[in-house]
């Protein structure tokens, strides 16, 4: 997988990753920021939030890193997300991809 | 892939689409409605992405205008542009529906009203407010000869989309 080629040909992408491998998805994202300064990286957790305030909230950060220029990574574990919630994410995001 | 042949001979079409195939499918209706003015609902992201990624597509976009209900909410820069209305938020539906009567109003001739996703107001709003302002879009976008065309991605809310169905003249499923 090469994040930086995703990044490229997209400005807001979302990884869906499993729990065991968060630290090496988080570290090898965090590294694109140090060679690409408009690439901003955000780990998205659902947590006690309901599928519509989730999806809401997500909405409005991507939309944020938008306006302010920038290219976002988002994280995301697969166990906070449901079929609707993937749909509506592929909806706001340029590329959507499970690891 | 929808067929989109029809567009220009409907009165009002809802197309169903897979989410990820959203952004092809409104190229490919504004590629249908290429040169026809346009009011653009931009329910996904900010106005000036959707003109960007025209523009990347190399479309023609002087005859669209827009009503964005993204920018205000995340707190863009909504200082009076042209071609372009802002929306508070995509829970404004009152506001809404004002900026898409003195839009369709203020372009004369035929027109057409695209509003890219409908699953954004289902999240934004309940499902039977959303109904009621599709219902009654319809019937003001007929009194000032304006065609429009409603996007929806398939998912859960196949009952939501089953009653609004009902008020368009033609429902086009994607594959």
């Amino acid at each position: 997988m090469d994040l930086k080629e995703d990044l490229m040909k997209n400005d807001i992408v979302i990884l869906i990753v499993q729990k065991n491998d968060i630290t090496n998805k988080l570290v090898e994202a965090n590294k694109l920021t140090k060679t690409d300064p408009k690439v901003s990286v955000m780990m998205l957790r659902k947590a006690t939030l309901d599928d519509i305030s989730f999806i809401k909230y997500v909405h409005n950060v991507i939309s944020q890193v938008r306006l302010a220029g920038l290219k976002g990574l988002f994280l995301c574990l697969k166990e906070d997300l449901n079929e609707q919630l993937m749909e509506d994410l592929k909806m706001f995001v340029d590329e959507l991809k499970e690891v | 892939m929808i067929e989109l042949k029809d567009i220009k001979n409907c009165e009002s079409i809802l197309l169903v689409e897979e989410a990820k195939s959203l952004q092809l499918t409104i190229n490919n209706v504004l590629n249908v409605l290429q040169s026809k003015p346009v009011v653009y609902i931009s329910l996904i992201k900010p106005y000036n992405f959707v003109l960007q990624d025209l523009k990347k597509n190399k479309k023609e976009t002087d005859k669209i205008f827009f009503i964005d209900c993204i920018t205000e909410l995340a707190g863009g820069d909504v200082n009076r542009q042209e071609n372009v209305l802002f929306i508070r938020e995509p829970t404004d539906l009152t506001g809404l529906k004002i900026a898409i009567d003195q839009s369709s109003e203020s372009i004369p001739g035929e027109k057409w009203v695209i509003l890219d996703a409908l699953r954004v107001l289902t999240i934004y709003n309940k499902e039977d407010t959303v109904l009621r302002f599709v219902q009654s879009v319809l019937g003001m976008t007929s009194s000032h000869n304006a065609k429009i065309v409603v996007l929806a991605t398939k998912g859960k809310d196949e009952s939501f989309i089953k009653k609004a169905s009902q008020f368009f003249e033609k429902v086009v499923e994607g594959e």
